[in-house]
């Protein structure tokens, strides 16, 4: 899964969202940052320049690309069509 | 006696005239009740058909109050720690129902009947499928945005938000469009023909990204300034999206492995002529068509 604003990738895999910046990472740099997950990433959107938005089996989760660290958002209200909730994917600045 | 009669006649008339009447102009009063009862319900009525005009022009959205309100702690079951979310600009979408983040409600996108609804947020509101397969738009308050019929069973939006393109499967072929996509509607739109299958991913600058729609699908990228021809490229495993700096997706490598692959605006050979595969380290490759060199970097996924 990937999401990408301001040229960056966020690249989630079971309960790891890693973020990297393409020229730096295919040049032979390193990732940006990474973030570990209480659980599997279902779906991933970015925030803000900054922040990743995860959505967890757990709930939603805000991973800082900078530091690694996650903080977790107030959960939506329950769903009446019984489907999960996944983030809508956003195009341009509000 | 004549004195005593007078007396008496006098006391009754006065407490005649000193007794209050039970009811007094019970007709009277019963006007005034019925008067005031109907103003109650013109004014009722006037409101409701107020009601009515304000939902009616707001279309099928409607709005509830969600549990998390902004500022709501919340309880992560992993760590324990609370957060507030309401700076969080990040929507969420479940069936026909849209959760905004960083207000908190749910709004209903209404009359989406079976179809997946797909929502994509656009600067000026959402754009989403409805049923039927038409596509609707409408403003972050709700109000729909009039754009004709536009029935689509795929659909894309460019990275800023400002084009839009479908695919209607019609009875002889399908029919692939893009038009600019504003707070005004949508735009005069550009078409071509597509095969069966094809649906659109996205965008690579003016380029309009297309998969075949086969199991191991095949990619390909249409050129609005003219008809589309088909050249589908295998070799790409997935296509992850675009944003402004390019495009990206993945390919596998010599050794089974996942390789991420930048798309570049011209159409890159997606893999090397002789049929290898590629390995993940940076190689530089032609364009294809043409004979423009550009760069396709190449990194294995971490």
């Amino acid at each position: 899964m990937l999401a990408g604003l301001g040229g960056h990738l966020a690249l989630a895999r079971g309960r790891t969202v890693t973020v990297v910046d393409p020229e730096a990472v295919f040049t032979g740099g390193q990732a940006r940052g990474r973030c570990e997950l209480a659980g599997d990433v279902q779906s991933v959107i970015w925030a803000d320049p900054i922040h990743v938005f995860a959505m967890t089996g757990l709930g939603p989760r805000l991973c800082d690309a900078e530091t690694g660290t996650v903080r977790t958002l107030p959960a939506p209200p329950p769903a009446t069509s019984g489907q999960p909730w996944l983030p809508v994917p956003t195009y341009g600045n509000r | 006696m004549t004195m005593l009669e007078d007396a008496l006649r006098r006391t009754f008339a006065d407490t005649v005239g000193a007794v209050t009447p039970l009811r007094p102009d019970p007709a009277g009063h019963a006007i005034t009740r019925a008067c005031a009862l109907r103003r109650r319900h013109r004014m009722v009525a006037s409101t409701a058909v107020m009601v009515a005009i304000v939902v009616l022009a707001s279309g099928t959205w409607w709005v509830r109050s969600a549990g998390a309100r902004p500022g709501d702690p919340a309880v992560d079951a992993a760590s324990g720690q609370g957060a507030a979310g309401s700076d969080v600009d990040v929507d969420l979408v479940s069936g026909g129902e849209l959760y905004q983040g960083i207000t908190g409600a749910v709004r209903n996108l209404a009359a989406t009947g079976e179809v997946a609804i797909a929502p994509a947020r656009v600067p000026f509101g959402y754009v989403y499928r409805s049923a039927g397969s038409m596509l609707r738009l409408v403003t972050f308050t709700g109000l729909p945005i009039p754009v004709g019929e536009l029935p689509a069973d795929t659909y894309a939006v460019s990275s800023d938000g400002g084009r839009l393109a479908w695919i209607r499967d019609t009875d002889s072929a399908p029919s692939l469009q893009v038009a600019p996509v504003t707070v005004a509607g949508v735009g005069e739109a550009q078409q071509t023909t597509v095969p069966d299958g094809a649906r659109v991913l996205g965008f690579i600058g003016r380029y309009v990204v297309l998969g075949d729609g086969q199991k191991s699908e095949r990619y390909d990228v249409w050129n609005p300034a003219a008809a589309f021809t088909p050249t589908w490229r295998s070799g790409i495993t997935a296509f992850l999206g675009a944003d402004n700096s390019g495009a990206f997706g993945l390919v596998a490598d010599l050794n089974d492995g996942t390789c991420l692959i930048r798309l570049s605006r011209c159409r890159p050979a997606w893999r090397r002529r002789d049929g290898a595969a590629v390995s993940c380290r940076p190689a530089r490759d032609r364009c294809w068509p043409g004979s423009a060199a550009t760069w396709r970097w190449r990194v294995a996924v971490p």
